[in-house]
């Protein structure tokens, strides 16, 4: 694959890479630390891709080994709660309430939601994706929607 | 929860995101980026503790009056008029197709159409068609907290202290251990039951809802909730439009909806009365430690009831 074809596929998902490193790491720099150290790593590994059309998913999949490798990294260094730190204020209370619902979830929770809601990917993808049993992502990703909708109705 | 919910709420794509995207991409093949170092932020300690406090066994039974008043009390508390409009039109005795399974015996006990909150409610009961042979939980408390990652990804999960190899059910705070929880010689049945459909309209919308309990007599208690604003809003056709042209990436997920949403009308509009068949699939599944075979290799049933929409 060449440079171009690469950075043209990589740019199409800008939106989904961010959407993913920040419900990992709820924290700008450390999304972008994980997003490029995941670009330099899907670079040099992109003849290990066999099928062009699983580029998102190869790519995704890429991205989450990397936020986790930063995590780790990260816990090591501290055991600090992660806070968003979102350029952009939300629109309106509600909005506020549900992003900090979100960003309040844990890691484990969080992830999974985000993956299998605003990604689109299957339950089983998503399990495929976090090398999960399909049962736990199930779980998770209710116990995350349960989570959310408890806090945002509490906050009403 | 929607997902263009959700995404609004991550905000905009940064600046300095798509910057260091665009020059990680052009400086690809000439030099490695230099690591721009990552600033200790002023953090703020408040993650929420995580309710994990599922209960595995409800005192009594008293079908939805009994649940709303003693397991799930927040509708009295933060929208009692929500409550009072699904005690108002419970139905208690509900017409259904009898289900003729090998494994369980399965029904709606209880309904309930509350057209002021436009919220569904549907109760089943099931228990072990040989109880002596078989013991019949719900598959959601077999992984209740969501910790159970397989004894192969154990290694994986190191670092996630509460991650485990042996399913939540087995744990003290779930049932287990297996040996004493499920009577010698007895097989663990699993129940999963959390969609209701109206032809092959798959009926939800947000905030709605699946639990499942055990009562002490042994029988498996799920209690579905629909939030059904969309199908009755007489401006969803607008509102799509508006997802569509702020999100036009989800129009195909937005088109099918409303497809679902028309259909879903014309289908209750035919009947004088509105009166139409839901049906709600289920899933038996025998235990087994093939995690593979055991969220996917259950046996699929279904149970038939009619509803009254208007």
């Amino acid at each position: 694959m060449d440079k171009e074809t690469f950075s043209r596929l990589v740019l199409r998902q800008q939106r989904q890479m961010y959407r993913i490193a920040m419900s990992y790491t709820a924290n700008i720099a450390d999304a972008e630390d994980a997003m490029q150290e995941c670009l330099l790593r899907a670079w040099d590994r992109r003849e290990t891709l066999r099928e062009p059309a699983y580029f998102g998913t190869w790519l995704n999949r890429i991205l989450i080994n990397e936020c986790k490798t930063l995590l780790r990294k990260r816990k090591r260094r501290a055991e600090i709660p992660p806070m968003p730190e979102l350029t952009a204020e939300p629109p309106d209370v509600q909005g506020m309430e549900l992003r900090r619902a979100l960003f309040s979830l844990p890691e484990k929770y969080r992830v999974p939601l985000v993956l299998n809601l605003l990604e689109g990917y299957t339950l089983r993808e998503t399990a495929e994706l976090l090398s999960l049993p399909l049962g736990t992502v199930t779980t998770r990703v209710a116990r995350a929607k349960m989570k959310l909708r408890q806090e945002v109705s509490e906050d009403a | 929860m929607r997902s263009d919910e959700l995404d609004r709420e991550l905000g905009p794509t940064p600046q300095s995101f798509v910057d260091r995207m665009d020059q990680t991409l052009l400086h690809l093949e000439e030099e490695k980026p230099v690591k721009r170092i990552a600033f200790g932020t002023v953090l703020i300690a408040a993650i929420l503790a995580l309710a994990l406090g599922t209960t595995a066994y409800a005192v009594v039974s008293q079908g939805l009056e009994w649940y709303y008043n003693n397991r799930f009390t927040a509708y009295q508390q933060y929208e009692p008029e929500k409550h009072s409009a699904i005690m108002e039109h419970l139905q208690t005795e509900v017409s259904q197709k009898p289900v003729d399974d090998p494994d369980i015996n399965i029904a709606v006990t209880e309904a309930s159409w509350a057209p002021e909150q436009n919220v569904l409610v549907v109760s089943l009961e099931a228990t072990a068609a040989d109880p002596e042979k078989n013991e019949l939980h719900p598959m959601w408390n077999l992984d209740a907290d969501g910790s159970y990652v397989g004894p192969e990804n154990l290694a994986a999960y190191a670092d996630d202290e509460e991650a485990r190899a042996v399913h939540w059910l087995w744990t003290e705070d779930g049932m287990g251990p297996v040996a004493e929880m499920v009577a010698p010689g007895k097989q663990l049945l699993l129940l999963k039951v959390s969609e209701v459909y109206l032809d092959d309209i798959h009926l939800m919308g947000d905030m709605s809802s699946t639990d499942e309990y055990v009562s002490e007599d042994g029988a498996v208690h799920t209690v579905l909730e629909i939030r059904m604003d969309d199908y009755f809003d007489p401006n969803f056709g607008e509102r799509v439009q508006e997802q569509i042209k702020a999100s036009p990436e989800l129009a195909d997920h937005w088109n099918r909806r409303l497809k679902d949403v028309e259909r879903f009308r014309q289908i209750i509009s035919e009947d004088e009365d509105g009166v139409v068949t839901l049906r709600v699939p289920y899933t038996v599944t025998y235990y087994t430690d093939d995690d593979a075979q055991l969220y996917t290799g259950g046996r699929q049933g279904e149970v038939q009831f009619e509803m009254k929409f208007r």
